[in-house]
C-alpha cells in the first residue's frame, strides 16, 4: 500500500461519514485547583452516551456528545476528588476543568502506574494516546521525541533510551510498578524496552533526576511502563480494543487485538500483538536495513475478594525474529521472552496506613545472534546464546501522618547472566567449534531499603527521599581459553560487594495563582552492572574495543541539582523552564589493557579496554516548554532543550593503520553520546467540533559538534523535519490517526544513531513515510 | 530565606543535603618521584649481502647457487629480553609480548616498548623467533594482518612464525615460487593423515653486538636488521632444488632452517634524546 492508498481511505472515510451525520465533541483541559498544572490521564465519561476518553500529558481532552441534551461528564482520577460537569449548551470555548487534589493527596493508589502529585518531582506523562497517534514500532523511537530525551539506535529495533545524557543503566526502566528486565544482548540490542510491544502500553511515566528513589535505584532517571489494564466494574463489562498500523517506506504493519473486561470481582485482559517490517529508504534513496518480526501474548488477571483487596497475576511472552542490527556486528535472530508478575495492592487498613503494595515478578530473557548475515560469516561464522533472568519484588507500606505522608518498604532484585559465543572456522574445516564465555554464570542481587517522606503546605510542597542498597555481585572465573583448552585470561577474583546510601529532596515553593519554582537536590548511587562487572571479551561500548569487565569497580554517584520554574495563566498559556547541574563521581570508563595480558577476541576491534572508575564528570542542561491555552480552534506547543556533559582528564589512543601507536590525555573531553540541542514546534487545528484535528509539527535539531576526541566520536549535522499529522474521531468507536512523517524527505540521521559496521556511513532514518492507525474500541 | 525554613524539618533536610554534596571529597596528592628510567624501541630492516632488499627483483644467488627475489617477508618476535650488566635479566612485556612484522607495513617495523627500563649499561637484547608453545594459541589474532599468519590446526595450530615468500629459477631454469615458512612441526607416523607428535620451532635469539647504555629519560632505538641470505647458509646450505617450494610439512627441512636462524639477525644502536 502506498500513500495513496492510505489517504484515500482517509478521505472516503471523512466523506462518509459528512454524509451520515456530525458528531459534536466538546474539548477542554484539567488543570489541578492547587497548582493549575495540567493532569494527564483524567479519565472521562460521558453519561449520556457511554463515551470515555483521557487526557494527554498536556491535560486536554475530547470527547463525543450528543447535540441539544444535557451533557454529563464524569471526571475521574486516583489522585483527585471526582467531578461532575452538567452541561446544557455545547459550548464555544474549550473547557477548563479544575479538580481538587484528594485529602490524602500525598499519596498514590494506583496500582501499576503513579498518581503521585508531588510537584517537585521532574515528571514528564506520556498517555495512550499520545502513543496511538504515532507510526513508531519501538518505545525508544517514541522516548527520543520527548525533550532532553535520546536514544542510541544501532538497529531496526530497541532503540535504547537517553536521559539527559544518561543511559543504559544509569538509567532504571521497570514495567507495571516494578518489573524490571534484564536484555540479553551485551551490546544491548534488546534493552528492557525493546521487550514491550509500545501497542501494548497505557502510559509512560518519566522520572528525571536522581530524585524518585523509592522504586529503585535511581542514578539518572527512572521510566515506568505500565502496559496493565485491568478495571473492575460496577457489573461485568467486556470491552475490545483494535489496532491496525501500516505505512509506507518503512513497509510493515503493527496490529493489536485485546479483549478486556469484568465486574467487581474479577477483572480479566488477554492481548495479542503481531508486528513485521522490511528494509526502508533513507532521504537520499539509499536502502537500510530495518526488518524486524515481533508478535507477543499477555494475559492478566485480577482478583478483588473484598473491596480495597486486589490481587493481580500476569504473564507476558514476546518473541523476537531476524531483526537486523546493521551498526552491530550480529543481528537478532531468536528473542524469546518471558515476563510472570503478581502484584497486591490493599487499601483500607485504617487512618495510618494508607495502603500496601506487594510486587514480585521473573523475567527470562533468551536471546539469541550471529553474523550469518554479515560478509565475514565466509571465515567465521559466531553465534551468541544469552540467557538472563531477573527476578525481585517490592514491598510498600504508605502511612498516613496527618500532615505528611510516609511511604517505605524494600525491593530487591536478582540478575542472573549466562552466555556464550560460539565460532566456527570455516577456512579450516577440521578445526573445532571454539566456545567463549561472555557471561560465566554471573549474578548480581540487589537489595534495597527506602522511606520517602512527602509534605504540603499551603504554600510550599516537600519532598525528601533515601535509599540504601546493599549490593553484592559474584560470577565463576571470567576465562578464555584456548582451542586445546589453556588458559589464555582468567580473573578469579569476581566478588564484589556495595553499600549505597542515596538521598533526594527538594520544595516547590507556590509563589503565586500562576508561578511555581521547584528545588531539587539529590545524590544517586549506582552499583555497577553485570556487564561492567563480568563482560568477557566483546565489543560492547561506544568505541571498536573488546571490553573486559571489572568486578572491583566502584559504585558511580550522581550529585544533581534542578531548578524549575513554572508560569500558568488560562489565558496565555504554560511555561515550564528548567536547568540542571550534575556531578558525577566514580564515573565508569574504560583503559585499554596491554596485548600481552589478554589480546581481542572480536574480528575488527582495535584492542581491549578494561572499565574503570575516573575521577569525575560534569552534565548540565537546560529545557524549556511551552502550551498555548485550549482553544476552541487550535492549539500550539514548543519545547527546546540541551544538555552537555564533560568528561575533565579524558584518555584518547592514538590510532594509525588500525593500529594503536600511543596516548594522549585530553582536557575538557565531551562526553559521548549526547544529544545536541533541539526544539520542537507543534501546531493543531480543531475542525468539525473537535472531530478532526490536522496538525504539523517541525522538529529542529542542531548540529552536534561537541564530540568526545577520546572516542573519536563523529560530528552529526543539523537538520529538520517536518510532520503532518491528523486525528479523525470518525465515531465513538473508530479513531484514525494519520499523518506523513518527514514530509520534505530529509535526509538525516540523529546523533545518536550508531555508524553501520565496516563503515563510516551513519545508520539513516527513513525518508518520507504515510501512516495510519485505525483504533477500534467496542 | 528565613521563611522558606520555617518548620525545622525543612531545615534538616536542607542541611543533610548540603553535607552530600561536601561530601564528595578531596583528591589525594602524591608526589612523584623522580624517573630513573628510558624507554626502547626497535626498528626492524630487512637486508641481504648488506644491503636493503630490493623486492621481487631476481638478482640475489644464495650460498648453493640459486637466483632468487623476496617477494615478502613476514614473522613474529617475541617476549624480548634485556640482560643488564649487573646480572640481572628484564621481560619487556608490559604492553606488547608478541609483534608482528610485515615488510608490506611500514608500521609494523617499529616495535615501540611502553616498558619502564631501569637506566644502565645493558650487554645484550634476546627475542624469541617466532611464538612459545605457551602463547600460541589458534585464534589469538582475530585482525589481520596477524591472523592471515595462522598456522593450519591439523600442522599443530597457532601461528606462523615466518612466511618468507619469493621465487627461484628452478633446475629447469623455470621461475617457480618458494614458500619458506617456519611453524610448528609434525612427526608423522603416516604422511600426511597421521601425527604422531608435534615439534615446537622457534627459537631464542641473542642479537649479537646489541650491549647499550640506557640514560634516564633516553629512548634507545635499536636496529634489528635480518640478513635473510643467511636462512640458506651456516650451518646449512639451504639448496631450494633440494627442498622445493614448500616446507611447511617438512620438519627435516624446518630444523635446518632453524638451525641457520641463529645468525639471521644483528644489531646497531642509536639514541634519541
Amino acid at each position: 500500500m502506498n500513500s495513496l492508498h492510505y489517504m484515500s481511505i482517509l478521505i472516503i472515510l471523512l466523506i462518509s461519514d459528512l454524509a451520515i451525520a456530525q458528531t459534536n465533541y466538546i474539548s477542554g483541559v484539567v488543570r489541578s485547583s492547587g497548582n493549575n498544572q495540567p493532569i494527564a490521564h483524567v479519565e472521562i465519561t460521558n453519561v449520556q452516551n457511554d463515551a470515555s476518553t483521557l487526557t494527554d500529558h498536556k491535560g486536554l481532552f475530547s470527547i463525543p456528545v450528543k447535540e441539544k441534551s444535557v451533557t454529563v461528564l464524569i471526571f475521574r482520577h486516583l489522585g483527585y476528588e471526582t467531578d461532575t460537569l452538567n452541561i446544557n449548551k455545547i459550548p464555544n470555548e474549550p473547557l477548563e476543568v479544575f479538580l481538587q487534589e484528594k485529602v490524602s493527596k500525598l499519596t498514590e493508589v494506583e496500582v501499576f502506574g503513579d498518581a503521585n502529585q508531588n510537584s517537585t518531582l521532574l515528571k514528564t506523562e506520556i498517555t495512550r494516546i499520545d502513543l496511538e497517534k504515532t507510526p513508531f514500532q519501538d518505545i525508544g523511537s517514541y522516548l527520543r521525541t520527548e525533550p532532553n530525551m535520546g536514544g542510541i539506535r544501532k538497529g531496526a529495533m530497541g532503540i535504547d533510551p537517553v536521559i539527559r545524557g544518561f543511559k543504559y543503566t544509569q538509567l532504571n526502566v521497570q514495567i507495571n510498578g516494578g518489573t524490571k528486565i534484564e536484555g540479553g544482548c551485551p551490546n544491548r540490542m534488546d534493552p528492557a524496552t525493546a521487550h514491550i510491544d509500545i501497542s501494548d502500553l497505557q502510559k509512560i511515566t518519566i522520572y528525571k533526576g536522581p530524585y524518585a528513589l523509592k522504586y529503585g535505584p535511581n542514578f539518572g532517571g527512572l521510566i515506568r511502563l505500565v502496559t496493565n489494564e485491568l478495571s473492575f466494574n460496577e457489573s461485568y463489562e467486556t470491552h475490545l480494543n483494535m489496532m491496525v498500523g501500516g505505512q509506507t517506506n518503512y513497509e510493515g504493519y503493527k496490529s493489536r487485538l485485546n479483549v478486556a473486561g469484568g465486574n467487581k470481582l474479577l477483572a480479566y485482559s488477554l492481548s495479542t500483538n503481531w508486528n513485521k517490517y522490511g528494509d526502508y529508504s533513507s532521504g537520499n534513496g539509499e536502502t537500510m536495513q530495518g526488518s524486524s518480526n515481533n508478535y507477543s501474548l499477555k494475559g492478566q488477571l485480577g482478583i478483588q475478594p473484598v473491596a480495597g483487596q486486589k490481587f493481580y497475576v500476569g504473564y507476558d511472552r514476546s518473541w523476537g525474529k531476524n531483526i537486523d542490527f546493521p551498526t552491530l556486528p550480529m543481528d537478532e535472530r531468536n528473542d524469546n521472552t518471558e515476563i510472570y508478575d503478581f502484584s497486591y495492592l490493599g487499601t483500607g487498613f485504617g487512618d495510618v496506613v494508607h495502603f500496601i503494595r506487594a510486587h514480585i515478578y521473573n523475567s527470562d530473557v533468551n536471546h539469541e545472534m550471529d553474523n550469518k548475515s554479515r560478509p565475514f560469516s565466509d571465515t567465521v561464522v559466531a553465534i551468541s546464546n544469552i540467557h538472563a533472568i531477573n527476578t525481585g519484588g517490592r514491598f510498600a507500606i504508605n502511612f498516613d501522618l496527618g500532615k505528611g505522608v510516609l511511604e517505605a518498604g524494600s525491593g530487591f532484585e536478582r540478575i542472573s547472566k549466562d552466555g556464550t559465543r560460539s565460532k566456527t572456522m570455516i577456512m579450516q574445516p577440521n578445526m573445532p567449534v571454539l566456545y567463549e564465555d561472555l557471561w560465566n554464570n554471573s549474578l548480581v542481587n540487589n537489595l534495597g531499603l527506602f522511606a520517602e517522606y512527602q509534605y504540603k503546605t499551603s504554600r510550599f510542597d516537600w519532598i525528601a527521599s533515601a535509599r540504601l542498597d546493599i549490593n553484592q555481585g559474584n560470577s565463576d572465573p571470567m576465562t578464555r581459553y584456548s582451542m586445546k583448552g589453556d588458559t589464555i585470561f582468567i580473573d578469579a577474583n569476581t566478588k564484589s560487594n556495595y553499600t549505597n546510601l542515596s538521598l533526594s529532596a527538594g520544595a516547590t515553593w507556590h509563589i503565586n495563582d500562576h508561578q511555581n519554582l521547584a528545588v531539587a537536590v539529590g545524590k544517586g548511587v549506582r552499583s555497577p552492572d553485570i556487564t561492567e562487572r563480568f563482560i568477557t571479551l566483546l565489543p560492547v561500548g561506544y568505541d571498536n574495543y573488546d571490553y573486559l569487565g571489572n568486578p572491583q569497580l566502584k559504585p558511580e554517584a550522581n550529585h544533581e541539582l534542578d531548578l524549575n520554574w513554572t508560569y500558568t495563566n488560562s489565558r496565555l498559556g504554560n511555561l515550564t523552564t528548567g536547568v540542571f547541574f550534575s556531578f558525577v563521581t566514580d564515573y565508569i570508563s574504560a583503559v585499554m589493557v596491554p596485548t600481552s595480558e589478554v589480546k581481542p577476541q572480536t574480528k575488527g576491534v582495535l584492542g581491549v579496554k578494561r572499565f574503570i572508575n575516573i575521577d569525575k564528570a560534569y552534565l548540565t542542561g537546560f529545557e524549556i516548554n511551552y502550551v498555548t491555552p485550549a482553544r476552541k480552534y487550535w492549539d500550539a506547543a514548543f519545547s527546546a532543550a540541551y544538555t552537555t556533559g564533560i568528561n575533565p582528564k579524558a584518555t584518547r589512543y592514538l590510532i594509525e593503520s588500525g593500529q594503536v601507536t600511543g596516548e594522549e590525555t585530553i582536557n575538557n573531553d565531551p562526553l559521548p553520546e549526547i544529544p545536541p540541542l533541539e526544539a520542537n514546534v507543534a501546531f493543531y487545528v480543531h475542525l468539525l467540533k473537535n472531530q478532526l484535528s490536522p496538525g504539523i509539527k517541525w522538529r529542529m535539531v542542531a548540529a552536534q559538534n561537541q564530540v568526545s576526541k577520546a572516542y573519536y566520536e563523529k560530528t552529526s549535522p543539523a537538520f529538520t523535519t517536518v510532520e503532518l499529522m491528523v486525528t479523525y474521531h470518525y465515531s465513538n468507536q473508530v479513531t484514525l490517526y494519520g499523518g506523513v512523517s518527514n514530509l520534505f524527505n530529509t535526509n538525516y540521521y540523529e546523533h545518536l544513531n550508531r555508524r553501520i559496521v565496516g563503515s563510516l556511513s551513519p545508520y539513516l532514518e527513513p525518508g518520507r513515510i504515510c501512516y495510519l492507525n485505525l483504533i477500534i474500541n467496542l | 530565606m528565613d521563611k522558606l525554613f520555617r518548620q525545622p524539618i525543612q531545615l534538616l533536610y536542607f542541611i543533610a543535603f548540603a553535607g552530600v554534596f561536601a561530601f564528595t571529597g578531596c583528591g589525594s596528592k602524591t608526589n612523584n618521584p623522580e624517573p630513573t628510567t628510558g624507554k626502547l624501541t626497535l626498528h626492524f630492516s630487512h637486508k641481504i649481502d648488506n644491503e636493503p632488499i630490493v623486492f621481487d627483483d631476481m638478482r640475489y644467488v644464495n650460498a648453493a647457487g640459486n637466483h632468487y627475489l623476496v617477494n615478502e617477508i613476514q614473522y613474529f618476535i617475541s617476549d624480548v629480553t634485556l640482560y643488564h650488566s649487573n646480572g640481572t635479566s628484564l621481560l619487556l612485556d608490559q604492553w606488547e609480548d608478541i609483534h608482528y612484522v610485515d615488510t608490506d607495513l611500514p608500521e609494523t617495523q617499529n616495535y615501540i616498548f611502553k616498558d619502564e627500563i631501569p637506566q644502565g649499561t645493558y650487554d645484550s637484547i634476546s627475542f624469541t623467533f617466532g611464538i612459545s608453545e605457551e602463547k600460541n594459541h589458534s585464534l589469538m589474532f582475530v585482525n589481520p594482518p596477524e591472523s592471515f599468519m595462522f598456522w593450519p590446526e591439523n600442522l599443530g595450530g597457532g601461528y606462523h612464525y615466518l612466511k618468507l615468500n619469493g621465487k627461484w629459477f628452478n633446475e629447469l631454469d623455470q621461475e617457480a615460487p618458494f614458500n619458506f615458512h617456519l611453524g610448528i612441526g609434525q612427526i608423522y607416523f603416516s604422511y600426511p593423515d597421521s601425527v604422531s607428535s608435534f615439534v615446537q620451532n622457534y627459537f631464542r635469539v641473542i642479537l649479537p653486538a646489541s650491549a647499550f647504555n640506557l640514560a634516564v629519560g633516553e629512548t634507545k632505538s635499536v636496529e634489528v636488521i635480518m640478513n635473510v641470505e643467511n636462512w640458506f647458509q651456516s650451518p646449512n646450505i639451504y639448496n631450494h632444488n633440494t627442498h622445493g617450494g614448500d616446507i611447511m610439512q617438512k620438519q627435516h627441512v624446518m630444523a635446518l632452517a632453524v638451525e641457520n636462524g641463529w645468525n639471521v639477525f644483528t644489531a646497531n644502536t642509536m639514541t634519541y634524546k
